[in-house]
């Protein structure tokens, strides 16, 4: 069983989510994936992220199966559901979003662990279909 | 092997589906952008059109202020992360005389909107007109956000949220009550103490 641990960044690029204009309301975290039977990858995330006047907390589970080209680059799509929560001050709101992620990393040589660099797609099914988050993130895989 | 295509497949069918949470988590609820225009029917004690669009963008002082044209009325809003401004120029009749005091960005909306939210801010000025010191006293308060779903004009609108909007201007108070759907923006708004309510026609939101 592989194991990989991804950190992503806040960083953040669309047209489509709530803060509209130079928004960045994209909680990135951490991300942990695991190679089960199948060669299908187990990916638990967990994101929290705090603005000025609100905090976001988001995490869910996705399935989803990795595709390595050449041991250098690594394109992963997933699928899942998260739980997210929004709380500003003294109210708050939770529900539960499909979510659909792809990954795009590229896998520098090392023998253990592997350092990766990449970035992922997030889109958050809706009424429209478009990139909702992009992160920017490292990862380690041993 | 079999089993993974279906739990992609099961995966993939619960992704298409619409999903209310999903829709308000990711939508915008107040969509700025030059060129955006709103209809709506005003029912008052005369019954009429209303036209709202974002006209340009404006810098003042460094912040960039959206043009809003309401009905022949120009508005500023600021848009920044997590919250929408509204400039309102400060003043009062003293003595005849119209004594200014600056121009307030007023909390207008906080974004993301979320139920059962309420806040209230309260701003005191004042001003030294003939040597005497003048005071002004603004309250916004905003209550009762709650999701809901409205019909205008034969159109079903879902995840909408309504808002309380109370603003106390020395001794002038204002009750608004306002319905926002998501990538439309403002859909209908009301006005008890005047009987008025706006209701809206069409849009055009530039993506």
């Amino acid at each position: 069983m592989s194991i990989i641990l991804l950190v992503g960044f806040n960083l953040f690029i669309s047209s489509s989510v709530p803060q509209g204009t130079a928004a960045i309301d994209t909680p990135s975290g951490f991300s942990l994936l695991a190679g089960g039977k199948h060669k299908i990858n187990y990916d638990f995330i967990a994101t929290y992220y705090r603005r000025d006047n609100y905090e976001v907390d988001i995490h869910g589970i996705l399935l989803g199966k990795e595709l390595l080209f050449g041991q250098k680059f690594s394109i992963l799509p997933e699928t899942g559901i998260v739980k997210a929560k929004r709380t500003r001050e003294n109210a708050s709101e939770s529900g539960y979003s499909p979510l659909f992620v792809i990954r795009f990393a590229y896998l520098f040589s090392a023998e253990n662990p592997t350092f990766q660099i990449g970035f992922s797609l997030r889109e958050v099914f809706n009424e429209k279909i478009g990139t909702d988050f992009l992160d920017f993130g490292i990862g380690f895989r041993m | 092997m079999k089993k993974s295509v279906l739990i992609f497949l099961i995966l993939g069918l619960a992704s298409g589906c619409k999903n209310p949470f999903s829709i308000r988590m990711t939508a915008d609820y107040f969509p700025l952008k030059t060129g955006n225009r709103w209809l709506f029917n005003v029912k008052a004690s005369k019954n009429y059109q209303l036209k709202m669009e974002v006209t340009g963008i404006e810098t003042k002082q460094g912040d960039s202020l959206f043009i809003v044209d309401i009905g022949g009325e120009i508005c500023h809003f600021q848009r920044e992360s997590g919250i929408v401004k509204k400039a309102r120029e400060l003043y009062t009749t003293y003595e005849g005389e119209i004594v200014k005091f600056g121009t307030l960005y007023e909390p207008y909306l906080f974004l993301p909107l979320i139920e059962g939210e309420n806040w209230e801010r309260e701003f005191n000025f004042s001003s030294v007109n003939k040597e005497e010191t003048i005071e002004k006293f603004l309250f916004i308060s905003l209550d009762s956000i709650k999701k809901t779903s409205i019909v205008l004009n034969s159109e079903n609108y879902e995840n909408v949220y309504q808002r309380k909007r109370t603003v106390i201007e020395d001794n002038d108070s204002t009750v608004e009550y306002e319905w926002f759907a998501p990538d439309i923006g403002l859909i209908k708004k009301e006005i008890p103490s005047d009987s008025t309510t706006w209701e809206l026609v069409s849009f055009e939101i530039n993506e």
